[in-house]
């Protein structure tokens, strides 16, 4: 079964158009995730998916059920949530009142004990720091609690915007396992990344985007080795390590 | 020394009642980021409302306060729904055009209903007034300030202590963030605005036996609501209150320096003066330094 399908989708910021008739599908399970280079249009593709931004498309569905005309936090509630690029915290509200926020979406609230109680396990450290302002916390942690919020609800899917960004490559690693954990516990996984190494070594799947279309998809290994891969934008933007064959 | 004592009372309980006023405009300020340039005339509506409804005694006059703060609340619903949502969402000055014209149009509107000024209703409470110490407050001054108090208790148990006060704490915080966890942010933003108007309403309802009212009085409440939020460091509910408290006894001690109307210059002109020394307000919340700055909203809330 599909969980996200997008068909022909446009996505317009301010005036000019930054996502030109974009197809993209991850199916149940997956673990799918979508390279491009800086400005290439990324997170305006999740934030038209999620509705923020004005978009037309001629699919746009959420387990079958068309998203168009759907409120940005209903799609949430549906369960498509998203990681942001930014974080997008509540500062001044500590580490448990954000996890305790994202179980909104939720709307049973007896499960959300258990469910934090998962999340600390998760990420011990925010155990530690439960009582803390979120905008004390540092890079990884901040990471982590955009992470841990977004699983309160218990989505059908994640989509994570650039969750490795301007952390140290350590911290890296351990948000890449965390992702792949979440991915086998069975979340369907959309993982949208400027470091194509880590994003590949975890996706089976993924599409790579350039100047707000497409230009090419495919089985990670398959895509690792092709021609676009190999001059494209890997050769400028990769940052997180060449993919070698 | 009876007499400062008799002033410092009165500007306290009159500053309860700008707190009262403050965190309607603080609250609707703090989770929308609009300035609600009509604040003060929906005190005005409060005022009027329950001069019209002429209540006789105790019981009928606390009716009254109900009902005229229910029906600034809705108003105030209705503003946000009707006019604000979709002046929010194209963002600029219009939502500043949109409360500043508002509140003209309530001003002339009373103007008509109410022609003569200086209106106001006799004594509603069952006693006339308290006297200890040397100290004489009236019955109406007494109860608008403990009431204003109890208001603003019931307030901030309402948001730092329920689930909904958590979800207005979290749009406050990022609205972005709040769409992300499925907050309904909409409906958030109707009912903030109908809850601060309501405050505001309400004030005007315990203030109209103290205060005469005039259509003309809406601009000078708008004014108050503003300094006490600026003065209260907008970041912080208790700010916003304190500030209320010293708005109300700067007032009041200021007249025993200076005569009537020059007292009140003479306020105005020291608010002035702490806001050129302390632009960030004397109360500034410490998380409220460290909070990014939130970028340009995103999704249209209307
Ligand atoms: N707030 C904005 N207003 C207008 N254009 C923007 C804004 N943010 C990004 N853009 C433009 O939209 C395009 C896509 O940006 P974005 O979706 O952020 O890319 P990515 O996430 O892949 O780095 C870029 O050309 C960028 O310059
Ligand atoms: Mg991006």
């Amino acid at each position: 079964m599909t969980t996200l399908e997008i068909e022909g989708l446009t996505v317009k910021r301010g005036r000019s158009e930054v996502l030109h008739q974009v197809d993209l599908v991850v199916r149940e399970g997956e673990c799918v995730c979508l390279v491009g280079s800086n400005g290439a249009g990324k997170t305006s593709l999740i934030e038209g998916v999620l509705g923020l931004l004005p978009t037309k498309a001629k699919t746009l569905s959420f387990q079958g059920e068309s998203l168009l005309g759907v409120r940005p936090w209903d799609r949430v509630r549906r369960g498509l949530v998203v990681v942001p690029q930014n974080r997008d915290l509540f500062a001044g509200m500590t580490v448990e009142e954000n996890l305790r926020l994202g179980a909104i979406a939720a709307g049973d609230r007896t499960t959300a004990d258990t469910v934090l109680a998962e999340i600390y396990e998760l990420f011990p450290r925010l155990a530690e720091r439960a009582e803390q302002l979120a905008g004390t916390l540092s890079g990884g942690e901040r990471s982590m609690l955009a992470i841990g919020r977004g699983l309160m609800s218990r989505p059908k899917m994640l989509v994570f915007d650039e969750p490795s960004l301007g952390l140290a490559p350590l911290v890296v690693t351990s948000i890449m396992r965390t992702i792949a954990r979440i991915n086998e516990r069975g979340t369907t996984v959309l993982l949208v990344e400027q470091n194509v190494h880590q994003a590949f070594a975890l996706a089976s799947r993924a599409y790579v985007l350039e100047n707000g279309v497409i230009a090419g998809e495919g089985p990670t290994d398959e895509l690792a080795d092709s021609e676009l891969m190999r001059r494209g934008y890997l050769g400028s933007a990769a940052t997180g390590g060449v993919v070698t064959t | 020394m009876s007499t400062v004592l008799q002033l410092a009372s009165t500007g306290l309980l009159q500053g309860l009642i700008y707190s009262l006023i403050g965190i309607g405009l603080y609250l609707v300020f703090t989770v929308m980021r609009v300035v609600n340039f009509a604040h003060g005339y929906f005190v005005l509506i409060g005022m009027y409302g329950v001069l019209s409804l002429e209540p006789k005694g105790f019981f009928p006059f606390l009716g009254a306060v109900v009902v005229a703060a229910l029906g600034g609340a809705l108003v105030g619903y209705l503003v946000q729904r009707l006019l604000l949502e979709s002046g929010l969402a194209k963002g600029g000055h219009s939502q500043l055009v949109i409360t500043l014209s508002l509140g003209i149009a309530i001003q002339y509107l009373f103007q008509v209903l109410h022609p003569e000024p200086f209106e106001t209703i006799p004594n509603p409470y069952p006693f006339e007034a308290f006297t200890s110490s040397g100290v004489t407050i009236s019955a109406p001054r007494m109860a608008a300030g403990v009431l204003s108090l109890v208001l603003v208790l019931a307030v901030s148990f309402l948001v730092y202590r329920t689930r909904i006060g958590t979800i207005i704490r979290g749009c406050s915080e990022s609205l972005n963030g709040a769409i992300h966890v499925g907050i309904n942010v909409r409906r958030v933003y109707r009912l903030t605005f109908a809850l601060g108007c309501g405050l505001a309403a309400v004030a005007g309802g315990l203030l109209l036996p103290i205060q005469p009212v005039s259509p003309a009085l809406g601009l000078e409440l708008t004014i108050k609501a503003f300094i006490v939020v600026v003065i209260g460091g907008a970041g912080s509910l208790w700010g916003t209150v304190a500030a209320g408290v010293l708005l109300g006894l700067a007032e009041a001690l200021g007249s025993l320096y200076a005569p009537g109307t020059f007292a009140t210059a003479l306020v105005y002109g020291l608010f002035f003066l702490v806001i050129l020394v302390r632009p960030q307000g004397l109360v500034v919340r410490a998380a409220s330094r460290i909070k990014p700055a939130e970028t340009s909203t995103k999704v249209g809330v209307g």
